[in-house]
Order: C-alpha cells, then sequence, then structure tokens
C-alpha cells in the first residue's frame, strides 16, 4: 500500500507530461491509429445510438409515431415544391445572364456522423472526414437531398465538427418562399430552437412556408432547403416580427452529412 | 502483457461507446458518463497505474471523437483520476455500496464542474456568452443524469456481485 501511495505523485507527472506532450502534437504516432480506429469503430455504435433515440422519441410521442410516414412525405414534398420554384427563379435569370456556370461539377463529399456533442457552448456533429479530404470552416454541410443542417466550424486531420444551425452562434442568410422572397437571417438558439428575426412588418409570413438559403452568403449556393416556419410573432409597436423555424424531420440525428466542399454562390 | 492488452481495449471501448453511443441517447442517458464509472471502478479495484492508463487511452479516444480543442478530454479524464484516487485514499475508503455509490456521485459532479470550467474558458476564448451559473434548466438536466450514474453504477455492481456468486457457487469445492 505504502508502494502505491509513493507511485501516487510521479504517475501523476507523468499524465501531466503525457497531456503536454499530446497537445503539442508530439504523440500523434499513437494519437494517429487510434484516431482512425476510433472513428472507423464509432460511425455504426453511433447509429445504433441514433437509432435508439428515435425509437424512445416516438415510443413516449404516440402523435409522432402516427405522423412519421406523413412527415416524411411532406417534407419529400416540400422539398420538391422549393426546388421547383429555386428552378423557376433560376431559370428566368439563367437566360439573361452571361457566363453561366454549370454547377453539375459540384460533387458533395459524403461523410458518417461519428459524434454528437451538445454541451453548453457547442451544439454539434463529429464526421469522419477532415482536411485531408478538402473539407474546410464554414463549407454548408447537408443531408438528404439538400437540407442544410449547419456548417463546419473545425476541421482536423481525419475528422471536422459540424455547428449545427440550432446552435446560438449560427447564422445563415436565408429566403422565405411565398414571402416575396424576403430575405433574412436565421439564428440559432442554445440548440434548442431557431429563428428569423428583424423582418418588416410589412412582409406576410404563413405557417408552413419553406425556408432555403439566400444564396447571398459566400460558399453557400441559394435553394438550399432548411426548414419550414412554424410560428410568427409580431408585436404592433415594433417595425419588425420574428418568425420561429422548424428543422425538417430528416435533419435530426443524421447518420450521413455531405460537405460542399466546392459550393458556388449563384447571384 | 494480456492484461495491458485487455485494459487498452476496454478503455479505448469505453470511450467509443461514450462519445458514439451514450451521446445519441435522450436525456438523461445522454448525461451519462461511462468512463468515469470505469476510472472509479479500476481505482478502487487496481488504484492508480491501471486508472492512469485507462484514462490516457479513454481520453485519446474521445478526443479523437470530440469537437474540443486536443488534449482536453484527456486532460479532464486524468486530473479526475488524480481526485478519484485521493478521494478513495483519504475520505470514501470504503467498499461498501454507499461508499462506491458516494465516491462516483463525487466524481460525476467533479467532471461535470470540469467541463464547466472547460466551457467557461472556451467562451473566454472564443468570444462566445456562456455563463456558469446554473438555472433551472441545467439543474433538472445535471440531477436526472447525476440519478442515471448512481442507478448505471448500482447495476453494474449488481451484475458484477451476481457473476461473482454465480462463480463461486459453481467452483465452492475450490474455495
Amino acid at each position: 500500500m505504502s508502494t502505491r501511495n509513493s507511485n501516487r505523485p510521479r504517475n501523476a507527472v507523468i499524465a501531466l507530461v503525457a497531456v503536454l506532450l499530446l497537445a503539442m502534437g508530439a504523440l500523434k504516432p499513437l494519437s494517429a491509429p487510434l484516431k482512425h480506429l476510433a472513428t472507423t469503430v464509432a460511425a455504426p455504435v453511433y447509429a445504433t445510438g441514433a437509432n435508439l433515440s428515435r425509437a424512445v422519441k416516438r415510443l413516449f410521442d404516440n402523435s409522432e409515431k402516427d405522423k412519421t410516414a406523413l412527415t416524411q412525405e411532406i417534407d419529400a414534398l416540400r422539398m420538391e415544391n422549393a426546388k421547383l420554384r429555386e428552378l423557376a427563379v433560376e431559370n428566368g435569370a439563367l437566360k439573361t445572364a452571361i457566363g453561366y456556370r454549370d454547377k453539375s461539377g459540384i460533387k458533395p463529399l459524403t461523410a458518417r456522423v461519428v459524434s454528437e456533442t451538445n454541451q453548453d457552448v457547442f451544439h454539434g456533429l463529429v464526421i469522419d472526414r477532415g482536411t485531408d479530404d478538402g473539407v474546410k470552416a464554414d463549407q454548408p454541410v447537408i443531408v438528404g437531398d439538400g437540407i442544410v443542417i449547419g456548417k463546419i466550424f473545425e476541421a482536423k486531420a481525419g475528422t471536422s465538427s459540424v455547428l449545427l444551425l440550432s446552435d446560438s452562434r449560427s447564422r445563415l442568410a436565408v429566403t422565405v418562399q411565398s414571402a416575396d422572397g424576403t430575405a433574412g437571417v436565421l439564428e440559432g438558439d442554445r440548440g434548442l430552437s431557431m429563428s428569423i428575426n428583424l423582418i418588416p412588418q410589412t412582409v406576410t409570413l404563413t405557417p408552413g412556408d419553406t425556408v432555403v438559403t439566400s444564396g447571398i452568403e459566400p460558399g453557400i449556393r441559394r435553394g438550399l432547403a432548411v426548414g419550414i416556419i412554424d410560428k410568427v410573432v409580431q408585436h404592433t409597436q415594433d417595425p419588425f416580427q420574428s418568425a420561429t423555424v422548424l428543422p425538417f424531420d430528416s435533419a435530426s440525428h443524421p447518420l450521413f452529412a455531405q460537405v460542399l466542399t466546392n459550393d458556388v454562390t449563384t447571384p | 502483457m494480456a492484461r495491458a492488452f485487455l485494459l487498452f481495449i476496454a478503455a479505448m471501448a469505453v470511450g467509443i461507446l461514450q462519445a458514439a453511443f451514450v451521446r445519441a441517447l435522450p436525456l438523461p442517458f445522454s448525461g451519462l458518463q461511462l468512463p468515469l464509472i470505469m476510472i472509479v471502478g479500476l481505482v478502487t479495484v487496481f488504484r492508480t497505474r491501471e486508472a492512469f492508463v485507462a484514462a490516457f487511452i479513454c481520453g485519446l479516444t474521445l478526443d479523437s471523437l470530440s469537437s474540443l480543442p486536443t488534449g482536453t478530454e484527456t486532460a479532464v479524464l486524468l486530473a479526475l483520476t488524480v481526485c478519484t484516487v485521493m478521494l478513495f485514499g483519504r475520505i470514501f475508503t470504503n467498499h461498501s455500496l454507499l461508499g462506491t455509490a458516494s465516491l462516483n456521485a463525487v466524481v460525476f459532479a467533479l467532471g461535470h464542474f470540469a467541463f464547466v470550467v472547460v466551457d467557461l474558458t472556451r467562451s473566454v476564448f472564443t468570444g462566445i456568452p456562456y455563463s456558469p451559473l446554473p438555472n433551472a434548466d441545467s439543474s433538472r438536466a445535471f440531477l436526472y443524469a447525476l440519478g442515471a450514474q448512481i442507478a448505471t453504477v448500482i447495476f453494474l455492481l449488481a451484475v458484477n456481485d451476481g457473476i461473482r456468486k454465480s462463480v463461486s457457487k459453481r467452483f465452492f469445492l475450490l474455495r
């Protein structure tokens, strides 16, 4: 016991030195293969956890259980509708535009989600693609067929962290369809909700309107679906109104995500 | 050698389970801290060296699957191992169920506090608004997570006890 007690300070000093070496990057030969192995194993484990989480959510929410199929269908139809609207606008603009850039060259980089983070200062995901694959900060991350869920916050060698749109730091330039293309900034709130603020009172917003990216933000093209308007908050004295935005169902606990590494802005 | 390899695999598995599985679960289960249960278990059964090695490997695994700066999770786990060793050696010296559960509860609270400090430090450096003071929601989430942690510890102790009893019954002639 006395030998064990005398080893305690030595163990603590070794631990401190190990952390310092790790922080300085000196332990890369040990941490790099471990990271590779961990990210490989973590993806299916995360899928199990995410599926279990969805199952528990459905178990405690009967209404959601009944509505799941309908919600998915509505999501798909809204997506299609949003795309068609944007295509109509884009088509008109392209007829008069000079030097049209073909977007067919865009190849989204598919990544597996390996972990989630729900800390007070960071609500996000960790994906198994990093700087080695051309991932950089602020690149948009989508799921499914074009639903934006966030942006790359930090890219490391084999992994990247994605800041979700619901995080308090998240800002995304968006436009509301069927409201004369009203533009605004979508803001997150502590990982719980998303809202568009500072919309003039003169603009008519209706719950159910689709919110898409406006394309004025560098690196993020126009027309990527974000969510639907849930509630509109108006105060008579206030010159502006705000709207709460609900994310699409398929955006929660995604198993795969796509990083638009070479996205272009459509004017 | 085989024991060291087993420890390595177990620590890594706990890290992967924590980062990929537990964090995806709904509340209060997403607040569970499996690495802390492992560290307390190792400190109370094997003492310091095994606990430090496991904390380091588990921390490296967590760091590779985390959005925090590299080394943060490892540093927090190693610091908590030091705290666990001190608490077990000086305060919670009893191997009883109450003693083990209390040690787990205190280490869990210390772990929560450590990540509050990490978040606060991060908010200072990144300019993110963050209040370390608990509010009603965060207090409730903490208490639920603590309850889940203690329930998990008691469950694991019961399983361990059951296995030991079963094995000792089977080999009672060897005793």
